[in-house]
């Protein structure tokens, strides 16, 4: 019990003397490897230049990130620009993109070192020219043409004239086209997310950044904003030629909609924004070996694909193979034997083997949502409390079937809202959202029955989100209440199908299926099934014998699948019920999915994981933590890392497997993220041979710490996760020796006895992970290779390594802490932390190790001053170290 | 003072690896000396799109992007065809003609080819309600089946079915038959089965013969959006009553019963890797290369009716549709990236398949991949393409006549058999995960075999490992004393000691812990480094410690 007994202090010696050289070993050579980006120095490469129009009329433009690119989003807002509006339409209306006028057009182009952009190098799809209606063109050749197709010239000369479907540059088949269509509102801003294709996804026709042979200077590319406006007429031009000029103006379409951008009038107000490449990623030769698999959780999807690509290329290669998948799934898995090594945020039963849990990675699940106002601006901050979610998840909102035609569907669940927007629990919380009377965006149909915001899109497979989100309502006072039977403020009643619903589940259900069948007492007769019309074919019917509550359900075996695949490009999982080209055609009806909802309109709302969600820049909801303000207002905490690393501090120990489970009421104290997740890795510590089980520790040791360095280049912690806190990685790295050794292990604690105790990580802030603070509008061309609207709007699925072959919304770390201005921006990059998040391991590792009895086994000293007084140094350290690079 | 010990180990572990992490850092800079290969791209099936994505994800670490564009097998044709993408993801070759939904579904016009790339089964969930509980161990022949999707059964407690369980009853309840409402793969490869097996139940209820990617609607049936609206309404509430046809991997997510299916042989079996790779042996392959129409496209009349006990009749595999020339913007150089996707995997991507619900692809049909590979335009060639050098579980390289995964599938309990069993108070070889490797080992195993102990049945690993030196001793080829996986079939590495991991023996033996130059290197780098850091940590601690003394002192009283 002695704390200076002979040999303590050797040793303690030895253990500063071991955190020190990690320290400064870490120190010293991270930022050697990666150099800053050239300017660092504001912590943002986004740009803002003031622009004035060849009319005289001035706006701005902002681009958020124009250097150390990759395939990623970068956002480009403006303001002062001519609102966009619908032919005869009012400023800041529209509808289908085609009758649309003043859009703005964002294109990449190719051009020679220094110089400006030339049309035929841009990468834009529409490419015609009006000569003769266009003052602002001057045509090389005599008499000038109606209208020209100016052709797309490559980066090796080569010339397309047409560069529709297969006649197009190679790589503009493989990622759909490069330009996207902006819209301004009436207040004259907008904005849009824009994917960067560097020269890996554009190799022939752009190679932005990319070396066209080895030796050669990379080729220089910039962001063009070419904003469509009302076309000026010359005042030195002839009577005549003004007149052409204003009919042109005032009459044509096609002259002022998103296929015009490269005519002379609009190309002259262009914004050129030149691009600075990030070196492209290395990656290693495929040897046919066998890779090491993991299985699992989908939360550390995006990380894996960051870390596996940096795992074989190092010294030692390392291949692994990431095998996507429920958590209950690889758990069952793991219980047979089958795999060695899962991720999930329960523990795994390992049967008969011995099993560690070590911790991985933090993130969570979100509430992702793509919703537009009653304007067509789209929202991008909604408060969701436990009991809203609740409501979504028991089927509670009836949707919108109920109408003039079909009278008869309005008795289901009578006197409940049809849909979230409706509720007025949700108004209260979120007076800033707009609704649009009658039913809001797009539904099913072609009067937009149904209603998407009536209900969650879901993952349908067992894991551990459902747990966590059922977990979290069943902490919530209001929304037990509710879920046992009673009524919210405004008489809202959960379905009586859920009443009971034993909370937490490892998947979600679907229990109604309230259907008015065609033969019900109510339907006008005569019904005629096959054109679903009531009495007599003068009232048209689709809903009378379908199962409401499951037209409304959308779900998907992949959760990551619900950002990328349907909330991403707003297309619903739900089912079109009606189709005028195949009844007509005498085809069989084919029920198929909703076209994605149209801007301006849209409506969806589902269950993400985070990492995906930012990636793919989707907005995400605060949630209520349950608790409340001094004032009693109830206290909503948006998914940030610092939000998310309360939650970790007030989490629980579990004794038996060493993992920290969340606890909702210490979530509610801190005011925490309540979607905040931690994913352990489950491997055995007996049966596995030497080889596998050296692989998992391996994999395990980049994991947790080089892994953890928040970054968005190959190997680093993409944004979405809390990298781990120190003393957490430690634990991890003791578990990785444990399954090295395959020692027998069942348990690897934390080096804390209370979670409080962990130090925060680096890149620990209070920016939100996904969205983006102000979106307006934007869209996508209609046209695509394909001449199908769905597939050029459909982003790849992505196994989502870091050049995602994502075609349409690319991964990129989403940029969520977009700031307009070249403020010091927290996130500037995984350098930024190297220094304080070195020093940080450095201590955590001292302090653990004392913590585990190299230095005083006493427990009085271990958790005393001791640890306090002999880590200071470290701290002091890091305190300067983080004012160090905080100050380059 | 025990700890002291080894926490000083993981200590000197940790610093070790930190400084080897740092070090890997500064070696992992320089990205491999190879050119880049162009992105490619393809669009297709849904039914092969997780194994798609999984390999998606493990060749880009190779520095190969390959966009696929999930959007079901006609779409996949139709892209193709029109030259939008550089492959397709089918499970039924081009039809000719317009398909069922007025969908033009020709030949191509530019080169093509078929190639296998993932094996799987057509798996009927179902949702039986029996006092609240869902009944599990369901099996059902395949003219129930097909009388069933036909509406000729309607009720589960049809005689037939009490037939097909042996005697025990299900409840007096209407079958609901849950089809896909979209144009689907899966429903092709159903149509299929119902077609050549059932043609007097089939052709009737269809208006005509062959396979059809739009199931024909039937008064009593639900059509759904995609195998996740299948899934979705059989797994619900009011899904009581329902079976429908999934991908298997949907069932396994759901944790959700599927049927057993009777084979040729009397036995009713799942949908397991093992029992599709049993089945497919049987695979015939049209080989006449003068119709690109028909060459490579299946003859499964084989696997529907093998006799091997173990076989689960509705099994098929999917296909590539793979560019042959360079029309339609093909490149030598996406040609190369194309052709070394499929070389990955054909071979080491086929380890993936069982994990994620599907069966790898046996030596036939990888070695007519490996044929198909050669057509494409600037391929990689015979690297790729050697049998001997492709990691494949179900085969090995010196024996490649051996169908390694078959010989290991579990034996099927006697319960399983027609007229006897069920076999209760499991979710045996099935649901629990693609394998059930109980009992694998004896072969003939014990008859306990599928009755798990209700973890799911995915078997006992030890006792697998354990049991793998039985089947057909391995002995005979030759190299005595390596142990078989019993996942995979491969032999484990020699100086492993049993228990492979997803079995394979691991990139190579030197490849534990850290290297030695790492660890010299670390050497180095600490001496150089402690000179200054000692001297501080010595005062700095020294200080400390006596701070803490005192402090201590204060603690004890």
């Amino acid at each position: 019990m002695n704390p200076t007994r002979p040999g303590a202090r050797p040793r303690r010696v030895l253990a500063a003397a071991i955190a020190f050289t990690i320290a400064a070993s870490a120190v010293l050579l991270i930022p050697l490897l990666h150099p800053a980006p050239a300017r660092a120095q504001d912590g943002t490469s986004a740009v803002t230049r003031d622009v004035t129009f060849s009319d005289g009329a001035t706006g701005e433009i902002t681009v958020s990130k124009t250097e150390d690119l990759r395939n990623e989003i970068v956002r480009v807002e403006w303001s002062g620009f001519t609102p966009s509006m619908q032919t005869g339409g009012i400023a800041g209306s529209y509808g289908a993109l085609a009758q649309t006028r003043y859009p703005v057009l964002i294109l990449q182009c190719a051009h020679a070192p220094g110089e400006a952009a030339q049309r035929e190098n841009c990468m834009a799809t529409y490419r015609t020219v009006h000569p003769q209606a266009d003052l602002a063109e001057s045509w090389p050749t005599a008499p000038e043409p109606a209208s020209a197709v100016l052709p797309f010239t490559d980066i090796e000369g080569t010339s397309y004239p047409d560069v529709f479907g297969s006649n197009g540059p190679s790589d503009w088949l493989t990622y759909g086209y490069g330009e996207r269509v902006g819209l301004t509102v009436a207040d004259g801003t907008g904005a849009i997310d824009f994917p960067i294709r560097t020269g890996d996804e554009s190799p022939a026709s752009l190679g932005c950044g990319r070396s066209p042979a080895a030796g050669e200077p990379a080729s220089e590319c910039s962001l063009v904003i070419v904003p469509v406006r009302p076309m000026t007429c010359d005042p030195a031009a002839s009577a005549r030629e003004r007149l052409k000029c204003n009919q042109t103006s005032n009459s044509s379409l096609a002259t002022h909609n998103y296929t015009s951008a490269l005519m002379g009038s609009h190309w002259r107000n262009r914004i050129e924004v030149p691009l600075q490449f990030a070196p492209p990623d290395g990656y290693c030769e495929d040897t046919g070996q066998s890779r090491l698999p993991v299985m699992g959780s989908e939360l550390t999807a995006e990380a894996l694909y960051s870390w596996i690509p940096a795992m074989c290329r190092a010294d030692d290669p390392l291949e692994m193979t990431y095998l996507s998948s429920g958590e209950n799934l690889a758990r069952q898995m793991y219980t047979g034997g089958e795999e060695d090594f899962v991720l999930g945020s329960r523990p795994a039963d390992g049967g008969d083997r011995p099993t560690v849990h070590a911790p991985a990675a933090i993130s969570g699940f979100g509430i992702a949502f793509v919703l537009d106002d009653s304007d067509g601006k789209q929202v991008t901050q909604l408060h969701l409390n436990a009991r809203l979610v609740a409501k979504l998840l028991t089927q509670s909102y009836t949707g919108t079937f109920c109408s003039g035609s079909e009278p008869w569907l309005c008795g289901h669940l009578e006197g409940n809202p049809t849909d979230l927007l409706a509720d007025p629990e949700f108004q209260a919380l979120n007076p800033h959202v707009t609704k649009r009377s009658g039913n809001h965006g797009r539904g099913l149909d072609t009067f937009d029955r149904g209603d998407p915001m009536a209900s969650l899109v879901l993952p349908s497979s067992l894991g551990d989100v459902p747990d966590a989100v059922t977990q979290w309502i069943l902490a919530d006072h209001d929304a037990a209440a509710f879920l046992a039977g009673a009524p919210d403020e405004s008489g809202m009643t959960v379905n009586p199908l859920f009443t009971g619903w034993a909370l937490p589940v490892d998947g979600f259900e679907w229990r109604d299926n309230y259907t008015v069948a065609a033969d019900a007492a109510d339907v006008t007769k005569p019904y005629d099934a096959v054109m679903k019309t009531c009495g007599g074919g003068l009232n048209y019917c689709p809903y009378t014998g379908v199962n409401l509550p499951e037209a409304l359900s959308q779900s998907s075996a992949s959760i990551r699948t619900i950002a990328s695949r349907v909330l991403a490009i707003a297309q619903s999982l739900q089912v079109t019920r009606f189709s005028t080209t195949q009844e007509i055609a005498g085809q069989p009806l084919v029920l198929k999915r909703s076209d994605p909802q149209d801007m301006g309109f849209r409506n969806m709302i589902g269950i993400v994981d985070l990492a995906t969600a930012d990636r793919y820049g989707l907005n995400l909801a605060a949630l209520s933590t349950g608790g409340a303000d001094d004032a009693g207002a109830p206290v909503f905490a948006a998914p940030t890392t610092a939000n998310m690393f309360k939650a970790v501090q007030g989490g629980v120990i579990d004794e038996d497997s060493g993992m920290i489970r969340i606890d909702y009421g210490e979530v509610a104290a801190r005011g925490a993220y309540p979607g905040t997740m931690l994913v352990y890795g489950a491997a055995p510590t007996d049966g596995l041979d030497d080889a596998t089980a050296a692989g998992y520790a391996e994999f395990l040791e980049y994991a947790v710490i080089a892994g953890q360095v928040p970054g968005a280049s190959q190997g680093r912690l993409p944004t979405g996760y809390l990298s781990l806190p120190p003393q957490l990685a430690v634990q991890s790295v003791q578990a990785a020796e444990s399954i090295r050794t395959q020692d027998g292990a069942v348990v690897v604690p934390p080096p804390v006895d209370d979670p409080d105790d962990l130090d925060p990580p680096p890149g620990v802030d209070d920016d939100p992970i996904g969205g983006s603070p102000t979106t307006p509008p934007a869209s996508v061309p209609t046209g695509n290779p394909s001449g199908d609207a769905t597939s050029s709007a459909v982003p790849n699925p992505g196994a989502a390594p870091s050049a995602d072959p994502t075609s349409e919304a690319p991964p990129g770390s989403g940029d969520g802490a977009f700031q307009t201005t070249a403020t010091q921006a927290e996130d500037a990059g995984w350098a930024t932390w190297a220094l304080p998040g070195a020093l940080a391991l450095g201590a955590g590792t001292l302090a653990a190790a004392m913590a585990s009895g190299a230095i005083g086994a006493d427990p009085a000293s271990r958790l005393g001053r001791l640890v306090h007084a002999a880590a200071w140094p470290v701290r002091r350290l890091a305190a300067a170290g983080a004012n160090l690079a905080g100050r380059r | 003072m025990t700890a002291a010990a080894p926490a000083r180990q993981w200590i000197s572990r940790a610093i070790v690896v930190l400084t080897a992490a740092a070090l890997t850092l500064v070696g992992g800079a320089a990205p491999a000396d190879a050119q880049s290969l162009p992105p490619i791209s393809g669009s297709g099936s849904t039914w092969s799109f997780n194994a798609l994505n999984t390999w998606i994800g493990d060749v880009d670490s190779n520095g190969l992007t390959v966009n696929f564009n999930p959007v079901g097998s006609s779409r996949g044709r139709a892209d193709f065809r029109s030259g939008t993408t550089d492959f397709g993801v089918t499970e039924i070759p081009y039809q000719g003609g317009r398909d069922d939904a007025g969908n033009q579904d020709d030949l191509p016009s530019r080169g093509f080819g078929y190639m296998p790339i993932v094996a799987g089964g057509t798996a009927f969930m179902y949702n039986i309600q029996v006092r609240g509980e869902h009944y599990e161990g369901l099996r059902l022949s395949g003219d129930t089946l097909a009388k069933i999707f036909t509406g000729e059964i309607t009720r589960w407690n049809d005689p037939q079915i009490t037939g097909d369980n042996n005697g025990v009853e299900m409840p007096d309840k209407k079958i609901i038959p849950v089809v896909r409402s979209d144009g689907s793969g899966t429903t092709a490869q159903f149509t299929t089965y119902l077609d050549e097996q059932y043609p007097d139940l089939w052709r009737p209820f269809f208006g005509r013969s062959g396979l059809t990617s739009y199931y024909p609607t039937a008064s009593g049936f639900v059509a759904q959006n995609g195998s996740d609206g299948v899934q979705r309404y059989i797994s619900a509430d009011y899904g009581d009553g329902a079976i429908g046809y999934v991908e298997y991997s949907y069932a396994l997510e759901r944790d959700w019963p599927v049927a057993k299916i009777l084979n040729e042989a009397g036995y009713y079996t799942l949908p397991t890797q093992y029992n599709v790779a049993v089945a497919l042996t049987r695979a015939e392959i049209e080989t006449d290369d003068t119709d690109p129409a028909v060459y490579l496209t299946q003859d499964l009349t084989g696997v529907f009716n093998h006799t091997d006990p173990r076989a689960y009749p509705l099994s098929s595999y999917s296909y590539m549709i793979l560019p042959t020339d360079k029309s339609n913007g093909m490149t030598d150089a996406k040609g190369e990236t194309l052709s070394r996707f499929a070389g990955y995997f054909l071979c080491e991507g086929q380890n993936r398949a069982g994990p994620l619900g599907y069966s790898p692809l046996p030596l036939n049909l990888v070695m007519a991949g490996f044929d198909q590979i050669e057509r494409i335009p600037g391929n990689a060639g015979d690297e790729l393409t050697d049998p001997a050098n492709c990691n494949n579980p179900t085969f090995d390289g010196s024996d490649p006549n051996r169908n390694l995964l078959a010989e290991i599938a579990p034996a099927i309990p006697d319960c399983d058999k027609v007229n006897e069993g069920p076999c209760t108070g499991e979710t045996d070889n099935g649901t629990g995960g693609p394998g059930g490797t109980d009992g694998g080992g004896d072969g003939s195993g014990d008859g306990t075999g599928g009755t798990g102990d209700g973890t799911g049945g995915t078997g006992d690993g030890t006792g697998g490992a354990d049991g793998t030196v039985g089947p057909g001793g391995t002995g005979t080829d030759g190299t005595s004393g390596v142990e078989i996986d019993p996942d995979t079939g491969l032999p484990i590495g020699t100086d492993g000691d049993g228990d492979g991991l997803g079995g394979t023996n691991l990139a190579s033996a030197d490849a534990e812990a850290i290297p030695l130059t790492a660890i010299v290197l670390a050497a180095v780098q600490l001496l150089a480094i402690l000179v200054v850091p000692t001297v501080a940590a010595r005062y700095l601690t020294g200080r400390a410690a006596r701070r803490a003394t005192s402090t201590s002192t204060g603690v004890r009283t």
